[in-house]
């Protein structure tokens, strides 16, 4: 019977450094496995891993919409968007239109206990309104091909624990009809500037960092949709790195579908940046899968390309 | 897997069964394996990140020699399905 406390005894970073080794052998790759692991299945790591997580970092900081105190953070909030493909709206043919989702859980194949798993997910990145009729977002999301395929909706959140808002006024829809500006670049800038078919008037101008850059180590908070899921927020995060031109790195808590997510300065509510790169979201716990939150050390970071890098584009609001 | 039963230095070709190939794999180090086995393949690197879409994405940054004698690089953006199944997206010029 392998020693539990062996693997409590690990740093969360040589779990996770198991992990993927474990999982590249199954395929062509030999990574070298750590020996001392040799005794613990897959699920046991995988626990203690979850387990020191939670040691490290607490909680995960991702809350809903309706869990926040109106304020700054909740106005943050309404300039942000979820992006669906038009095939992904249902006009209803009464004013409104259904948002097409597929259960979280069951699409992930999460296991029980994983956090929001009960929720519909359908958004395939998220954007944030920068000028009455401009979304900014990542520009591996939008580009000239698809851009006119592309809806952005307002107000796809919870409105309680138990129920989502997926049937949504067709005033809260918005279509895209063209680039404003876009940039692509491997492991640099990664945004979209898009033109929507008409002006927003009734949600608020998230306003953009336009020059200098953001201080080392400034606390900031990302609006988005996590896994396509509804509008969550997630604050509890920093600046750890800020040496790049094009982009900052967070410890920001985010998954594939936050692409495009305003990050905030969470003094100034000034838009920093736009989330677009990071780590692995899930990994395999036995016959499911988990989130894998990292630790401080552990992983890579969140990559956040600069709004300073589209600024230029986006006309000066009134009162900014 | 379709497109690998015989390697060739035509980047035409390489493009030509890319989509196919990466619907058909079932790991990234499959996808490699199968890039890199092309005689005009100088490098192929996977980079590290995850484009954080719904679903996420990765890519491949290849380096293809020509008969010309100039390289040829180009990014193999595919998505990430899970329960190992992939989707080509696009190719594009570094």
């Amino acid at each position: 019977m392998p020693d539990i406390k062996k693997l409590e005894a690990l740093p969360a970073a040589d779990l996770l450094q198991e992990l993927r080794n474990r999982h590249r052998t199954r395929f062509f790759l030999w990574p070298r496995l750590n020996g001392d692991l040799r005794d613990f299945g897959d699920e046991a790591i995988a626990a203690a891993l979850i387990g020191s997580q939670k040691l490290i970092y607490g909680i995960d900081d991702r809350s809903d919409v309706y869990q926040l105190s109106p304020g700054p953070d909740l106005d943050d909030v309404d300039s942000a968007v979820a992006l669906f493909r038009a095939a992904g709206v249902a006009d209803n043919g009464d004013g409104t239109s259904t948002l097409r989702t597929v259960n979280f859980g069951s699409e992930q194949n999460l296991c029980p206990g994983e956090r929001f798993r009960e929720q519909p997910t359908g958004a395939f990145c998220s954007g944030v309104l920068v000028a009455p009729d401009i979304i900014a977002t990542a520009g591996h999301c939008v580009n000239s091909g698809n851009v006119t395929d592309v809806r952005f909706v307002f107000g796809f959140r919870m409105r309680d624990a138990t129920t989502a808002q997926t049937v949504i006024g067709n005033r809260e829809i918005y279509r895209g009809v063209a680039l404003v500006g876009h940039q692509l670049v491997g492991n640099g800038s990664d945004w979209a500037l898009v033109r929507l078919d008409r002006n927003v008037t009734n949600h608020r101008i998230a306003r953009i960092r336009r020059t200098g850059r953001i201080a080392d180590g400034q606390a900031v908070h990302v609006i988005g949709h996590p896994s396509g899921l509804p509008t969550k927020f997630a604050g509890g995060a920093v600046v750890r790195d800020n040496a790049q031109g094009a982009f900052f790195v967070a410890n920001l808590d985010t998954y594939g579908g936050n692409s495009g997510s305003p990050v905030f300065n969470s003094d100034t509510h000034e838009v920093e940046g736009l989330l677009v790169r990071g780590d692995t979201d899930f990994v395999r716990q036995g016959t499911c899968q988990v989130s894998l939150v990292c630790p401080t050390t552990g992983c890579r970071g969140e990559d956040c390309t600069r709004a300073t890098e589209f600024a230029e584009l986006v006309p000066l609001q009134p009162g900014s | 897997m379709s497109g690998s039963a015989s390697p060739n230095d035509d980047i035409g070709e390489l493009e030509k069964a890319l989509p196919g190939v990466a619907n058909d794999a079932h790991s990234l180090d499959e996808i490699e394996t199968w890039i890199r086995a092309h005689r005009c393949v100088k490098s192929v690197e996977l980079a590290p990140h995850l484009l954080k879409s719904n679903p996420p994405q990765r890519d491949f940054v290849i380096e293809c020699g020509t008969q010309d004698g100039t390289t040829v690089r180009k990014v193999l953006n595919i998505y990430v399905l899970g329960n190992r199944k992939f989707q080509f997206n696009s190719l594009r010029d570094r």
